[in-house]
């Protein structure tokens, strides 16, 4: 193999020597640096392009949406709005009749006729602020201590 | 404007700089892709765009060895050209391979030219392996590491090279006037 090798190494030198370099080949390098940076820029220009758009779309999109409200808009809907839960009195539910218990005191009423719940209608209760609930007359409320006591 | 003018400057010395790194190593840049491709003016393209790539990361100081760095390029500019006209470089390799003015005047001339048509006959991994490790003298590994791949494969790409190169001998490629007594010499220790 070592004849074939000498071949081989003599073959490639004598073809390299016959080749030189034509002059102007270092403007062929040129233009094609030339070219990469004119490539490299074209490449850069779009991708700008949609950054600068998106940077100038986006408060416009924001600005779009319906204004985000404010603390006095809270403040008028707490005074305008009721109170969310009862301060003197609820109804209860005690085994199936329908008492009433007074949230001042706790006392729960006696309950209300001989049906069970949902069989009857509902008594009509007045509840005025700062005033004891008034009952009808024909079932007088008969206080228990607390909600847990027997009918 | 200042700033305009420094780059230009700058553009202007990193271009001087490069135009001497440019001389110091286009010749044997070129030679050598004309060895793995055979025409002297695709070698001259393969040489720009390889230089052109160089410029990129030189300017950018991450070649040390330009030389290396060159070579590489060279060889994968080749490489993937060849690639892309395996077909065209087969029919010119049939052709006489004497476009470069070789004239044979005597037995090692006819043996060299008959080289260097099977060289040109191979295919182009065992192609650039052959020419980077007899022409540019790299060993094993540095070719290796020019052509992106393992020892082993240069090894066996090589080796495969120099065989078909020696059944070409053999076979009589080397002896256009049928004497027998050179190609027979070929094969031994001549």
């Amino acid at each position: 193999m070592d004849r074939v090798e000498q071949l081989v190494r003599d073959s490639l030198r004598a073809r390299a020597e016959d080749v030189e370099p034509t002059p102007h080949l270092y403007r062929g390098v040129q233009e094609r640096i030339a070219r990469r940076r004119r490539r490299t820029l074209a490449a850069w220009v779009p991708a700008g392009a949609v950054a600068l758009g998106v940077a100038v779309a986006i408060p416009l999109v924001l600005d779009a949406r319906p204004p985000a409200p404010s603390i006095e808009d809270y403040a008028e809907q707490q005074l305008t709005a009721g109170p969310a839960s009862p301060t003197h009195a609820v109804l209860v539910d005690r085994d199936e009749y329908l008492s009433l218990l007074d949230l001042r005191d706790g006392t729960v009423s006696e309950p209300y006729g001989g049906s069970p719940l949902g069989t009857n209608e509902l008594p009509m209760v007045d509840v005025a602020p700062s005033s004891a609930p008034r009952y009808p007359s024909s079932t007088p409320p008969r206080s228990v201590s607390g909600p847990t006591g027997s009918r | 404007v200042g700033t305009n003018v420094l780059a230009m400057v700058r553009m202007g010395v990193d271009e001087g700089s490069f135009a001497a790194v440019f001389n110091a190593h286009h010749r044997q840049a070129v030679r050598l892709a004309y060895l793995l491709v055979s025409d002297p003016d695709q070698a001259e393209d393969v040489v720009s765009e390889a230089f052109a790539k160089v410029y990129v990361r030189w300017k950018k100081g991450e070649v040390r060895d330009v030389g290396a760095y060159v070579r590489r390029a060279v060889a994968n500019e080749a490489n993937s050209r060849l690639r892309r006209r395996y077909l065209e470089r087969r029919v010119a390799g049939e052709r006489s391979g004497d476009d470069r003015g070789v004239r044979l005047v005597d037995e090692d001339a006819a043996d060299r030219d008959a080289v260097w048509r099977g060289i040109q006959g191979l295919p182009a991994k065992q192609r650039a392996a052959v020419v980077l490790r007899y022409y540019e003298d790299l060993s094993e590994a540095e070719t290796a590491d020019v052509l992106g791949c393992s020892v082993g494969t240069v090894k066996s790409n090589t080796s495969r090279g120099l065989a078909k190169l020696q059944e070409l001998l053999v076979a009589g490629g080397a002896d256009p006037g049928g004497n027998a007594g050179a190609t027979t010499s070929l094969g031994g220790g001549r």
